[in-house]
């Protein structure tokens, strides 16, 4: 078993009908890096991720995740950071509820938080730059701010690995460049971060490796081997690849 | 006071003191309470619609279950009305899954057909020889008076049943339903989580199918829980809400259709609990419609009380008089009235009046500053 990897994909196909999403996908992604996830609209990017999650039953394949200590919980050593438009924001709850939900793991079943998990809710508040909104209706939150609630809520968590579905999603520059230094604060710290991503001016800034994916695995390894112009072309350009023919058509 | 009032009190007071109706009160008042508190996970899972098919539903499996047994036991036409409410929810759920078509029309598709059945079979039923037959229409819109004391207990049983558990796995509940796939992530048991829940809602519209009727059975179990979400930010202020609501409209319901002979509990239940919803849609602060108006109405005479303070302010620096004021109240703000304008700046502690003019307070200047002196941007 490779040390070095944090989660290790194989053979992963997905399909939610008669057409696979995901084709036989084989992958790594490193331990203590910040990988991003890559691919057009549709390529399958949330789908690898909820797989990964075990969110998704797979027509078939595995996925394994390494921890530094074995016997771990990968419930909680695993953190997800969904589409922020997962979920129905006018629920009944403030910011502090959100967050706290990060620490239920913990807490355990019957258990209210404690002190030390209130206190962490809020000092990670203040990590994301939402200090002054912990006692705020999620109702009344901007789509930046949602994104930066969920990250606080997965923060919170202490994970080994962390997973985000577009958490830089309709944030602004000031708010991206928050994300993106937290995020590598925890790289800096030895966690392991997955980042669905779109931008591709950014990517060389700011991570370390790269998983490029449309529907079929493309390439996947460090930001200076493996984005190039070339791969770009085949993740994005590619047009519908017919999987049950196996022909590219035009 | 008429005669006939005194009549009234009379009757409603000798009811009060009535066995009988005490235990119906208690069921319905308890029956409206488990509403509440389902009804509340319901909506917030935006699943509404699911009650009302299931109580729709249920009326074909009361008369399967007389067809069957001949029997009018209510529990034994309740157990044929879980039966075939089930059904109908697993149909929709199937149908929905493997079909292009969406949830919704799925649900109204099942729901209307096992309803029309259920008409069906009622009007087979009565034309039945037998003297047996008479008393299943009131599984329509409920008759409340026609529970025993039986009938009560199990309502109650559930009720602490439903109670305890919502205490026991609240934590659990909220971050189920409010992001089921990080439930899932943390490990939490998302499929026993949803049986739990869908059999709260299973229970409740099934208990209720006696006193409210299947017809209206979904008002009580979702009106509750939109009318207390106007009120309350908080999960558990909005379940203990919507239970409190649920509860005053199942005993109100009870009362008005026992004093008033044939009135049938399911629509005046309904009457009840939809004023309560009406009036918590049009006036509850934040989200009430008229409590909006009225926010939007105050924002706007304070900015053309403000505009109007800005302009003074530049010309006449912090005191100005009531000619001052009315010389640029018509230019400046011609929608509001000089004295509702003042009024309001007095209010907001903006201005004061000293014998005949008006100082501008520190504080309002202070405010007003960062409009005063503020940099122009570039223009192109
Ligand atoms: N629940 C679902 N049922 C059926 N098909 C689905 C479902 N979720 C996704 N799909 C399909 O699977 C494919 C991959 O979807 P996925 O959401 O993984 O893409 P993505 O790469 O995350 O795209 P985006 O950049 O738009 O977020 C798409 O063609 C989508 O239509
Ligand atoms: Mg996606």
């Amino acid at each position: 078993m490779n040390e070095k990897n944090a989660i290790i994909v194989e053979d992963l196909t997905v399909a939610y009908s008669l057409k696979p999403v995901l084709w036989d996908i084989d992958v790594t992604m490193r331990k203590g890096k910040l990988t991003a996830i890559l691919g057009p609209n549709g390529a399958g990017k949330s789908t690898l991720i909820k797989a990964i999650l075990g969110l998704i039953k797979p027509v078939s394949g595995s996925v394994r995740f390494n921890f530094d200590h074995t016997g771990s919980d990968w419930h909680k050593e695993v953190a997800y950071v969904p589409q922020s438009g997962s979920v129905d924001w006018d629920f009944p709850a403030t910011v502090k509820d959100v967050v706290l939900m990060g620490r239920y793991s913990h807490i355990g079943w019957f258990k209210r938080p404690s002190k030390h998990d209130i206190d962490l809710a809020m000092h990670t508040l203040d990590l994301v730059g939402m200090a002054d909104f912990s006692s705020r209706q999620i109702s009344q939150l901007s789509g930046g701010q949602q994104q930066r609630v969920f990250l606080a809520r997965s923060l919170v968590q202490e994970a080994e690995i962390y997973i985000m579905d577009e958490p830089l999603k309709g944030v602004d520059k000031q708010t991206e460049k928050i994300v993106i230094d937290l995020l590598k604060s925890m790289r800096d710290q030895g966690k392991s971060v997955i980042v669905v991503h779109h931008d591709l001016a950014t990517v060389k800034d700011y991570f370390d490796d790269v998983v490029m994916i449309n529907v079929e695995h493309v390439a996947s390894g460090t930001v200076s081997s493996v984005f190039t112009e070339k791969n770009i072309d085949l993740t994005f350009q590619r047009h519908s690849y017919d999987l049950l023919s196996g022909e590219a058509n035009e | 006071m008429t005669c006939s009032a005194v009549k009234q009190m009379n009757n409603l007071l000798s009811l009060l003191g009535d066995y009988t109706f005490q235990v119906v009160a208690v069921g319905s008042c308890a029956l409206g309470i488990i509403s509440g508190i389902s009804g509340s996970f319901a909506t917030l899972r935006q699943q509404s619609l699911l009650g009302d098919s299931i109580s729709h539903s249920a009326l074909a499996g009361v008369a399967i279950a007389f067809i069957l047994t001949g029997s009018k036991t209510t529990e034994v036409l309740l157990i044929g009305a879980g039966i075939v409410g089930l059904i109908a929810t697993y149909l929709i759920t199937q149908l929905s899954r493997f079909s292009k078509a969406n949830f919704e029309s799925v649900m109204a598709v099942v729901m209307s057909s096992f309803f029309g059945l259920g008409l069906m079979l009622l009007t087979y039923i009565q034309h039945l020889p037998n003297a047996n037959q008479a008393g299943l229409n009131r599984f329509l819109f409920g008759q409340a008076a026609t529970m025993l004391s039986t009938d009560v207990l199990l309502i109650l049983i559930v009720a602490v049943l439903i109670i305890l558990t919502v205490c026991l796995f609240f934590k659990e509940f909220k971050l189920f339903v409010f992001d089921r796939d990080f439930a899932s992530d943390l490990g939490l048991p998302t499929g026993l989580l949803n049986f739990i829940l869908s059999t709260m809602v299973v229970l409740t519209v099934i208990l209720g199918i006696q006193s409210v009727g299947v017809v209206l059975m979904s008002a009580l179990l979702i009106s509750p829980a939109i009318a207390a979400r106007q009120w309350t930010h908080h999960l558990s202020s909005l379940i203990g809400l919507a239970a409190i609501l649920g509860g005053i409209s199942g005993l109100g319901g009870t009362l008005i259709s026992s004093s008033i002979t044939n009135f049938p509990t399911g629509p005046a239940i309904v009457l009840i609990i939809s004023l309560i919803l009406i009036v918590s849609l049009l006036i509850a602060p934040g989200r009430g419609i008229i409590w909006q108006r009225q926010q939007l109405h105050r924002a706007k005479l304070n900015v053309a009380a403000d505009m109007i303070l800005l302009h003074l302010l530049e010309v006449h620096k912090s005191t100005f008089s009531a000619a001052d004021f009315a010389a640029i109240h018509a230019s400046q703000a011609p929608l509001y009235s000089m004295d509702q304008l003042v009024k309001n700046l007095q209010e907001r502690h903006s201005i004061e009046k000293q014998e005949s003019l008006f100082i501008v307070q520190e504080s309002a200047i202070q405010e007003l500053s960062g409009h005063l002196k503020k940099e122009e941007p570039d223009n192109a």
